[in-house]
């Protein structure tokens, strides 16, 4: 795309941007990042880039991805690194690695004032990395010491994947192996680089209280590589599974399409209603503090995921709680006031995303297209009946599609590997 | 519903509450019937909160009871027929959220909504928490949650918990208790807690968002179940003294340090950029010169009225038996090496940036005003809302402040280990 062109996208992206769940994307070109922008009337904004490569692809170099990153940051005469820690914090700005299985991202967030001129700095540092080999000892060292913060939402899909995949490179640890990390040489992580993390292989999201064009303008200069798209995780459906743990702790999965204008409503919708539910009879029988039900949207993996956590002693009541109240769904079996409160939830907590760049950056980071983000949301909402919903519904909740993973104290230990537990919900 | 002990984020520091040049100002008043009311009007708002807060609890518990004030907190939102099922019903058909928090010090109900929704939905919480049919709740079906709660617990969380734990062991059981201290509660001991420590006067509602403090005031009167209080009925905060120093070493699966120390009770108002500037110092020394953690953040706490200055650090590393010897000596190298002009813009610079993002954000200032509603005060003291302007750096009360409180009687270590301690 020439820059007239880019520029002119930016500009029509800009009031149009403002409107609820909607943003702008620029025409895909080879060599060139995907872009969207989603400009909001917001004092902070997130930048979020992303990389379709992750610990699946290190192809017996494990950590090989994590170390690429750091040395991103740390071993990029770009900017030096104690430049960029420090600017950071001078704005009150953070900026978050993650590290997947099969993507691996950046994400800054910072007040608005601050945010264009460290948006700047990290672009030059990730979509044109120059890797010193003499600084690579620092960032090894760096990725050595990588502490896995419990319980993010992250380390609960990757222990899920790697459990239920066939394919053992999803089994791969995202971190690597903090024994093996210093064996990795210069070339190693350039060659890494120059495959897999580069512009044409990276998914560039721009969110919240930001200028569109100066967004557009910064992007120009970033050219190279091409997309690897991952292919869709594959599964031998169904996989019913016990493995030896310290607590119960019940995964369940179920693989979705968005094959229908409103299942991207329907699926938030279904999400809501099932965690209340599976909450509300947990708790009445005293049996569990917080399901946790969300829809898992990825380039390479879309699932409905629900962890349930149960208290010592039962373990019965809640394995009978879980099955009936998914029949119950499956079924029909749900009033329209319980419907029409949790299309109510979904639209309002839309709503809030909307509004917050760093979550918003995160749901936009997936965008493919699908219509899983977008204006025509607040529509499919309003227009999703009953009929529809359970249409969809009962053809996500086939049991012939589940996966179902328990961690439990009665099971043999096949594996050593404790379930997460808590993930945002606090009550 | 979790533990969370009172923690101000080190961003938040020094932030103006009482005057906002874009957004009207905090209000403060005493109700006739002795409630604190605070309200930060924030006009065309789209979001707002709502913060019902009890100044006491897990500090609070009888003897033997350990968890009492945790489980009431429970049982007051417990999702049963009536005003309560109606409360959540009308939550989740507003896309609001709702939780409750049990501290040592509070009991804090939360209300997160879109502005069109925050006066309706907080009236009927203060309804409901101001006139709970006691006498109706499961109370052995709650201490099954509760069970769940504390097994699966974790994350940061749980070292506060562990720091409270150390600090003040004379307190009974911690903030959730323990299995068998729950299993004495009963029906009385709860009424009885109930009608002693939620009284009016030992209570705050903190409204942010598109609401007047006349809008705010006609919602509590409409709501509140509960009868005036006596002025006799205010009660003195109850003191409590910590055990420092603590110098404790946990075997555990993570390699984590606490470090800190005491405040004195003159330097509360210091924390914050002591914190920041503590902050830069670590990142820059222990995550970029000689890369030892992978993450370290300095946290303002306040635990049963005390101010603690903590620093965690967190590393993969081995070889990190030395981490806490670092940690003191970063500490001491706020005394001993003054800080520098280029230190002094960045902290300066970094405390204005997170006060201009506050403004715009409800929830993060509903739960400052909450934590400083929060605050243990002598019955005849003002609520003090917080600092009021984002004051500049002044280096020389920051070394002063650090000289009078990182001393070896106020020193607090709890280092967790998967090679050393018990």
């Amino acid at each position: 795309m020439t820059a007239a062109a880019l520029l002119a996208v930016a500009v029509a992206a800009a009031p149009a941007g403002q409107a609820e769940f909607d943003y702008a994307t620029m025409p895909d070109e080879p060599g060139r990042p995907r872009v969207i922008l989603a400009p909001r009337d917001s004092p902070q904004a997130t930048l979020s880039v992303t990389f379709d490569v992750g610990s699946y692809d290190e192809e017996g170099i494990p950590g090989l991805t994590r170390l690429a990153q750091h040395a991103m940051l740390e071993a990029n005469p770009r900017v030096p690194y104690e430049k960029l820690v420090t600017a950071l914090y001078r704005a009150n700005a953070t900026l978050q690695l993650d590290t997947g299985q099969r993507e691996c991202g950046f994400r800054l967030t910072a007040p608005r004032d601050e945010f264009e001129r460290l948006a700047d700095q990290l672009t030059s540092l990730v979509l044109a990395p120059r890797i010193d080999g003499g600084r690579l000892a620092a960032a090894a060292e760096r990725t050595r010491l990588d502490q896995r913060e419990p319980d993010r939402p992250g380390s609960v899909l990757v222990l899920l994947t790697s459990t239920i995949a066939s394919d053992p490179r999803y089994a791969n640890d995202t971190y690597g192996d903090p024994d093996q990390i210093d064996m990795i040489s210069v070339e190693q992580v350039r060659a890494h680089v120059a495959r897999w993390m580069v512009p044409g292989n990276a998914t560039v999201v721009f969110a919240g209280g930001f200028s569109p064009a100066t967004a557009t303008r910064m992007l120009r200069r970033f050219r190279g590589g091409a997309r690897h798209a991952p292919e869709p995780l594959a599964l031998d459906l169904p996989i019913d599974s016990s493995i030896g743990a310290a607590s119960e702790t019940h995964f369940i999965a179920y693989p979705f399409l968005l094959a229908r204008p409103r299942d991207p409503a329907a699926l938030r919708v279904l999400a809501a209603l099932l965690q209340t539910r599976l909450e509300r009879q947990a708790r009445a029988a005293g049996v569990g503090y917080s399901p946790v039900v969300f829809p898992w949207h990825s380039r390479w993996a879309n699932l409905l995921v629900v962890r349930f956590s149960v208290s010592a002693g039962g373990e019965a009541v809640a394995a009978s709680l879980l099955k009936d109240e998914i029949a119950a769904i499956r079924e029909g079996r749900v009033s329209d006031e319980e419907l029409e409160q949790h299309r109510r939830f979904v639209l309002e907590q839309l709503r809030v995303v909307d509004r917050t760049p760093a979550d918003l950056a995160a749901i936009l980071s997936a965008g493919d297209g699908t219509g899983w983000y977008g204006p025509g949301l607040a529509g499919a909402l309003a227009g999703l009946t009953r009929a529809d919903f359970f249409a969809s519904a009962s053809r996500w909740l086939a049991d012939s599609s589940r996966v179902h993973i328990l961690f439990s104290r009665n099971a043999p230990a096949r594996i050593l590997v404790s379930p997460p537990t808590a993930i945002g919900r606090r009550r | 519903m979790t533990v969370s002990l009172r923690f101000v984020p080190v961003v938040l520091g020094a932030v103006l509450l009482t005057v906002s040049p874009a957004r009207a100002q905090v209000h403060v008043e005493q109700l006739a019937d002795g409630m604190d009311l605070i309200v930060a009007p924030a006009q065309d708002a789209p979001l707002g909160s709502f913060r019902y807060v009890v100044r006491s609890g897990s500090g609070d518990d009888p003897g033997g009871k350990g968890g009492l004030a945790h489980l009431l907190e429970h049982l007051l939102l417990q999702d049963r027929p009536g005003p309560v099922a109606d409360l959540w019903a009308a939550v989740r058909r507003s896309g609001a959220l709702l939780n409750a928090y049990t501290s040592s010090d509070a009991t804090t109900f939360s209300l997160d909504a879109p502005s069109r929704s925050l006066l309706p939905l907080a009236e009927q919480l203060i309804s409901v928490v101001t006139n709970p049919p006691l006498d109706a709740v499961r109370i052995s079906t709650e201490l099954g949650v509760v069970n769940a709660e504390q097994e699966f617990y974790s994350g940061e969380g749980s070292i506060l918990a562990l720091v409270d734990a150390a600090l003040f062991p004379s307190t009974p059981g911690g903030i959730l208790g323990t299995a068998a201290s729950r299993s004495h509660i009963e029906l009385p001991d709860l009424v009885a807690h109930f009608n002693t420590f939620y009284a009016t006067t030992n209570t705050a509602l903190v409204f942010v968002g598109d609401v007047t403090p006349e809008a705010a005031r006609q919602a509590v009167d409409r709501a509140v179940r509960l009868p005036p209080a006596l002025p006799s009925e205010r009660r003195a905060p109850t003191r409590w003294t910590p055990a420092v120093p603590v110098d404790q070493r946990v075997l555990a699966p993570l390699t984590v340090a606490a470090f800190g120390y005491m405040l004195d009770a003159g330097d509360a108002a210091a924390c914050e950029p002591l914190a920041s500037a503590l902050g830069l110092r670590l990142a820059l020394n222990l995550e970029v010169r000689e890369p030892l953690v992978s993450a370290v953040r300095t946290r303002c706490l306040r635990m049963h009225g005390h101010d603690l200055l903590l620093a965690f650090a967190y590393t993969r590393s081995s070889d990190a038996s030395d981490l806490p010897n670092v940690l003191k000596g970063k500490f001491a190298d706020l005394v001993a090496r003054p800080l520098t002009p280029g230190e002094i813009d960045v902290i300066d610079h970094r405390l204005r940036a997170a006060y201009s993002v506050l403004r715009f954000d409800p929830q993060a200032l509903a739960d400052r005003l909450a934590e400083r509603a929060a605050r243990p005060r002598e019955p005849e003291e003002p609520l003090d809302p917080g600092p009021v302007t984002a004051t500049r750096l002044n280096p020389r009360q920051l070394r002063d402040a650090a000289t009078r409180s990182f001393t070896g009687q106020r020193r607090i270590l709890l280092y967790f280990s998967p090679f050393e301690g018990a």
